[in-house]
């Protein structure tokens, strides 16, 4: 009994050092967005407590003329990549579930292929064939590029959503003389809503925090991962910081809600199955 | 008759427009890099040119940096990925607010955490340093040399990554039948020679996914030692960057791109072949 | 009886899993009006034999005809046939009203009609008053009357119906064997469904055939699937207890059922090996000198390893597991 409560003990000091070190770092983004300078930054060795708040940072950051263009390109990107996921994803996870286990399976290996891909071997070509289609610097560009990093997963999430729909109520559609797509677009995808709201989520998180594409792609009309880089290039260091905690909120927001579906199975794509 | 044929083969149209556009955004043009990396800007012909004019510009050293960095982050995310996986494999109250603490920089934008990692670690003071001093610890410079940058990068690195490891991680424990351990417990083995000898050698799958992820993302670390310390000491991804946005051709810069990707391949094949013939060698 | 139309007739049907043959070469012929069981054990082809009927899978060779039309090639709703699956496979998306309007909606069919079919439906089977529910939120049995009446409004030539029984609780199930008798003898329709278990075929239908490894070994009414099984396998598999075979020569043997014997006088000995309570008539279960077990009725529960002797009133030849005749002993 003794032995017992001695582990139980140990097992909250060990998690709780860990989830300090873990939360640190995100506490000093969020000291130095809500602190005045002269206690952060202009400091050789700055406080680690909270001791004066202010809004400034967000407010000088948030007036600059450079802002609301790259939120909106973030976000038109980052919908954007959702919906090319979604709609790609979609018809594919389907015609996996319909097909035998093993084969597509091994599809799925190949998706998750592209992924290994570094990004910078295939952003330096296509930047090269975007300038000549005249898609350099635009959205469906970045969002076409960015969805690599996100249709194998999304399939992958998907295809698992699909497989857990009884199979009889697909051949009922079919007695009751529902087509194909039909039945794919008016009966299994709602029923498969949640895998897909998560695959959608998901993909928007990853295009939302992207940089190598967006830094190749997008240099001129960059999003905010790409403002962050040039504010602290440029050394306007507040304005990174309060720029970091605005796309820091959403993503925070997401994790919490997506973590039950932040499964190490979803991540390793399937592969050990 | 018609009907029949539809129904064998229509799964395949469902996922052909996938397949067009892995290899059309993916493939293509990783295949046409690879292909001019390997001819002559001013020629056409075929060459390795290229690459020797690389080794002027500090590939080897590039490379040398690449591999330490790759070898030190996956040590620390396996390290505290294990340990993470390990707690949460567990059933104790407040589980599942650790658990989002613990998931919580996985969602963090690769440059906020090295914008935030930044100040921790300036070249000077910092709150790093202003942490230290509390304990009575002289002030570090994290930038002292190549090897203190490349250790000050696999710390901020692993923050943000440690998360996928420890849930792929996991994954995997949570897949070993827990007879096993009471079965090793009845036969008197303790905690680290469980881990060893039932936790480790049953879920090699998964450790071998998340190397393969965790390695391959290593070698194209890039935002992080960007924002960091910029182009020296040079990793693959900066040196290529560096080409890229400071040459007008792209040759270089496609060259030092096709040695990060054969490092990566070869990095996957090494995990992957080694698992097999431990595989063999067990069977 | 007037001449019978045939409903649903099977030509040299056969299917292939890779190299596992799954139906052999399977005639058979349905009459109209018919409540058909498709009787064996699991793995016989049985529910693949429903979906080739129904259509969702394809025959390799051989056709389906339906009311004199082949409709082998045609898509499952172009056939004319309503199948209810054993999960019922309701739309979890859609109420009650929802699924069984559903298969008019896809036919275009205006609203009102739609309202009109449906409501006579749920009248008919007696769920008018849980239209509006969700699927989620009736049970078993209601669920089985909501897919009966999304296959019915359809006004199908056949039903078919995939272990219709199976998800029912023990209750239930004596019940809705007879309610649907009942809906058979009311629509006048053809009804075929697939069950492994033979006290789901004894009392309602008209035929059974039994399937084995891709083939029926015996189609006819369960009365004379027990009395006079065509082979031994199908006398094994029939009855509460498999029949009781005793050599007669090297290739002939001869069967009875337990009724048949008369145990206490008779020429015949066995070896008592235990007691078998079934309800409350007590079997013997024994072994006879050459190795046969047999059952025989016994009033009491004896000590294992009596001799009990034995003689019968009734019994069957087969020659090489094959029924040849029954005889009545005087």
């Amino acid at each position: 009994m003794k032995r017992k409560t001695r582990n139980k003990y140990l097992l909250y000091v060990v998690a709780s050092v860990v989830a300090i070190i873990f939360i640190y770092p995100l506490y000093i983004l969020f000291l130095v967005s809500f602190s005045p300078t002269r206690y952060t930054l202009d400091e050789l060795f700055p406080s680690q407590l909270l001791s004066h708040i202010t809004l400034a940072n967000f407010i000088s950051a948030l007036t600059q003329y450079n802002f609301v263009a790259p939120m909106f390109k973030s976000l038109e990107v980052a919908f954007l990549v959702g919906a090319l996921t979604l709609a790609v994803a979609i018809p594919a996870a389907y015609g996996l579930s319909k097909m035998n286990k093993r084969l597509a399976n091994l599809i799925v290996v190949f998706l998750f292929m592209a992924n290994l891909v570094p990004a910078l071997v295939i952003a330096i070509p296509i930047s090269a064939e975007f300038i000549k289609a005249g898609l350099f610097d635009s959205v469906i560009a970045l969002a076409l590029a960015q969805s690599l990093f996100t249709m194998p997963l999304a399939t992958f999430i998907i295809l698992g959503a699909f497989r857990a729909i009884p199979k009889d109520i697909e051949n009922q559609a079919r007695v009751d003389g529902m087509g194909v797509l039909r039945t794919l677009y008016t009966l299994l995808t709602p029923l498969a809503k949640a895998g897909i709201a998560v695959a959608f989520l998901l993909s928007w998180l990853t295009s939302w925090d992207e940089f190598t594409f967006a830094v190749i792609l997008s240099p001129l009309k960059p999003t905010l991962p790409v403002i962050v880089y040039i504010n602290i290039t440029e050394g306007s260091l507040v304005q990174a910081a309060a720029f970091a905690a605005v796309i820091s909120i959403p993503v925070i927001v997401l994790t919490v809600i997506l973590q039950k579906y932040i499964k190490g199975v979803y991540l390793s794509g399937g592969l050990t199955g | 008759m018609k009907f029949k044929l539809k129904h064998k083969y229509f799964p395949l149209f469902f996922i052909l427009p996938l397949i067009i556009y892995i290899v059309l955004i993916s493939f293509y043009p990783a295949f046409t890099g690879i292909f001019q990396a390997f001819h002559s800007p001013s020629t056409g012909k075929l060459t390795t040119s290229n690459f020797t004019a690389l080794t002027h510009y500090g590939l080897f050293s590039a490379i040398i940096n690449t591999v330490i960095l790759t070898a030190g982050a996956l040590a620390i995310e396996f390290t505290f990925g294990f340990i993470i996986a390990s707690l949460l494999s567990k059933t104790f109250r407040g589980r599942s607010i650790f658990s989002t603490i613990y998931i919580l920089p996985f969602g963090i934008a690769t440059v906020v955490s090295a914008y935030t990692f930044s100040l921790i670690f300036p070249a000077v003071g910092g709150y790093a340093n202003s942490l230290l001093s509390i304990f009575g610890i002289h002030a570090i410079n994290w930038y002292s040399n190549a090897y203190m940058t490349l250790f000050t990068t696999m710390l901020a690195d692993s923050w943000k990554t440690t998360p996928i490891v420890a849930l792929i991680l996991l994954a995997g424990m949570s897949q070993i039948p827990p007879e096993l351990y009471n079965a090793a417990k009845v036969d008197g083995a303790g905690p680290i020679k469980r881990f060893f000898s039932i936790t480790l050698p049953n879920m090699t799958d998964f450790v071998t996914i998340a190397l393969i992820i965790r390695g391959i993302a290593e070698f194209n670390i890039f935002a992080l030692p960007l924002i960091l310390f910029g182009y020296s000491p040079a990793l693959l991804t900066t040196l290529t960057y560096n080409f890229y946005s400071t040459t007008s051709t792209l040759y270089y810069s496609l060259a030092s791109a096709t040695i990060l990707f054969a490092f990566a391949m070869g990095f996957a094949l090494i995990v992957v072949f080694r698992r097999r013939m431990i595989g063999a060698y067990e069977a | 009886m007037k001449q019978k139309k045939v409903k649903i007739e099977l030509k040299n049907l056969t299917k292939k899993f890779g190299n596992k043959v799954v139906l052999d070469n399977i005639n058979l012929k349905i009459y109209e009006g018919e409540l058909f069981a498709i009787l064996g054990p699991s793995g016989t082809g049985k529910s693949t034999l429903l979906r080739v009927l129904v259509g969702i899978e394809d025959a390799d060779s051989g056709s389906v005809i339906v009311d004199g039309k082949d409709v082998t090639d045609l898509p499952p709703n172009k056939r004319n046939i309503a199948m209810v699956f054993q999960s019922y496979a309701l739309y979890p998306n859609m109420d009650v009203f929802g699924n069984i309007a559903f298969p008019l909606k896809i036919a275009r069919m205006d609203k009102q009609e739609i309202e009109k079919k449906v409501n006579t439906a749920a009248k008919l089977l007696g769920i008018s008053e849980i239209l509006k529910s969700s699927i989620n939120k009736i049970s078993g049995g209601q669920k089985q009357r909501v897919a009966l009446a999304r296959a019915l409004v359809r006004k199908p030539a056949l039903f078919l119906l995939d272990e219709p029984f199976s998800n029912l609780d023990a209750r239930v199930r004596f019940t809705a064997r007879e309610e649907l008798k009942k809906l058979r003898d009311n629509l006048g329709s053809t009804f075929i469904y697939v069950t492994h278990d033979q006290r789901e075929t004894s009392n309602i239908t008209t035929r059974v055939g039994v399937l084995n490894k891709g083939k029926f070994e015996q189609i006819d009414s369960f009365e004379n699937l027990y009395n006079t099984p065509s082979t031994t396998w199908v006398a094994d598999f029939i009855g509460n207890f498999p029949m009781s075979f005793i050599s007669k020569s090297k290739d002939e043997l001869i069967g009875f059922r337990p009724e048949w014997a008369v145990a206490g006088k008779g020429s015949m000995t066995a070896k008592l090996v235990t007691n078998e309570l079934s309800g409350n008539i007590n079997y013997w279960m024994c072994e006879t000198k050459d190795g046969h077990m047999i059952t025989l009725v016994g009033n009491m529960p004896l000590k294992v390893g009596t001799e009990i002797h034995f003689k019968l009133k009734k019994y069957n030849i087969y020659k090489n597991d094959t029924f040849v005749k029954q005889v009545n002993v005087k």
